[in-house]
């Protein structure tokens, strides 16, 4: 599968126009329906490959837009959405550095 | 590691690697993309934007400016609004408080300016060392003073953006940080005041990304 292909799992024949939204692979249980003791066996039969990962964010992007960017009233929630998405993922990478904040009385 | 007033600044991350320069392209997630044929209130926003700026540096470019040149401006301008205002929300980087970011846009700017103007205008460059109207007796020192404040521009343009940045992080940590000692009365003051100092900084976000094109545009202008 080269760069901008449609995933090999993709057939026209069976699947009709292509969704970017829509996984082609083969259906797991959804995350929603997996009992708690079997997520560790679910998440092991995860492809975590980089071409997986970037396909499944991808998809979850395309599915994001559609639902809260692309409506032609769509709201501000949109951008908060991001924006607090955002400041946690660079909380999480500041996070070895911010926990000596809680020191500062000491200062 | 010793956290200090400036460490909002440390682009190091987790592992030390410098991975808060990955907010730079934030706004690339921001722009908001066409999918159907209405556009959404997005589109008409952004467009309204982009079209209002396209016309205003249209106009500072002039008769002699070519056809699409506003784009770098316009792209320039959304760049560094992005950085500015999403750098306000807590914990995100500012990357626009550093003279790497900064200097590496306006540096690259300005020598492109300087050679193609120097190469194809030299007369028109040399004449701009001496403004219309300049006494006789004065224009040794306005080429010196003219030259001086030509070469300065990508570090002036540089400084300016960079200096109202931290200045305005560095007010907001400031005052922030003494809520801790404070009685609750005096927090509901600071609570304010910081509030107020958040509005300051939107629109000194927005001023300074609009300063830092316009500058740029008239740069520009001034070559050909």
């Amino acid at each position: 599968m080269a760069f901008g292909d449609y995933p090999a799992e993709y057939n026209p024949k069976v699947h009709g126009p292509y969704d970017p939204a829509r996984f082609y692979g083969k259906a797991d249980v959804p995350f929603g329906q997996v009992k708690l003791g079997e997520i560790g066996a679910w998440l092991g039969r995860r492809n975590k490959t980089p071409n997986a990962v970037a396909g499944a964010v991808s998809r979850a992007w395309w599915r994001w837009q559609h639902k809260y960017v692309f409506p032609k009233r769509a709201g501000i929630a949109p951008f908060f959405q991001l924006t607090v998405a955002s400041m946690t993922f660079f909380y999480l990478i500041n996070y070895t550095k911010l926990k000596h904040h809680r020191n500062y009385k000491y200062h | 590691m010793m956290t200090n007033l400036f460490s909002v600044f440390d682009p190091s991350a987790i592992f030390n690697f410098s991975l808060n320069w990955l907010s730079t392209f934030l706004g690339l997630l921001m722009i908001p993309s066409i999918y159907w044929l209405m556009p959404s209130r997005y589109n008409i926003m952004w467009n309204s934007i982009l079209l209002t700026l396209h016309k205003e540096f249209k106009t500072l470019l002039g008769p002699s400016g070519h056809n699409g040149s506003t784009f770098i401006f316009i792209s320039l301008f959304s760049l560094i609004l992005f950085n500015n205002f999403m750098g306000l929300f807590p914990y995100i980087f500012t990357s626009t408080s550093h003279l790497t970011l900064t200097l590496s846009l306006a540096l690259p700017l300005w020598l492109c300016f300087m050679l193609y103007g120097w190469i194809n205008h030299t007369q028109h460059m040399f004449a701009h060392l001496v403004p219309q109207g300049t006494p006789a007796i004065l224009m040794p020192f306005m080429v010196c003073i003219e030259t001086i404040s030509n070469i300065i521009r990508p570090g002036t343009l540089a400084v300016r953006l960079t200096a109202n940045m931290i200045a305005g992080h560095l007010l907001l940590t400031l005052l922030g940080n003494t809520g801790p000692s404070m009685s609750y009365i005096l927090v509901t003051f600071l609570l304010m005041a910081q509030i107020a100092l958040l509005v300051l900084e939107s629109a000194v976000a927005m001023i300074q990304s609009y300063v830092f094109a316009v500058l740029s545009t008239l740069y520009s202008s001034e070559v050909n």
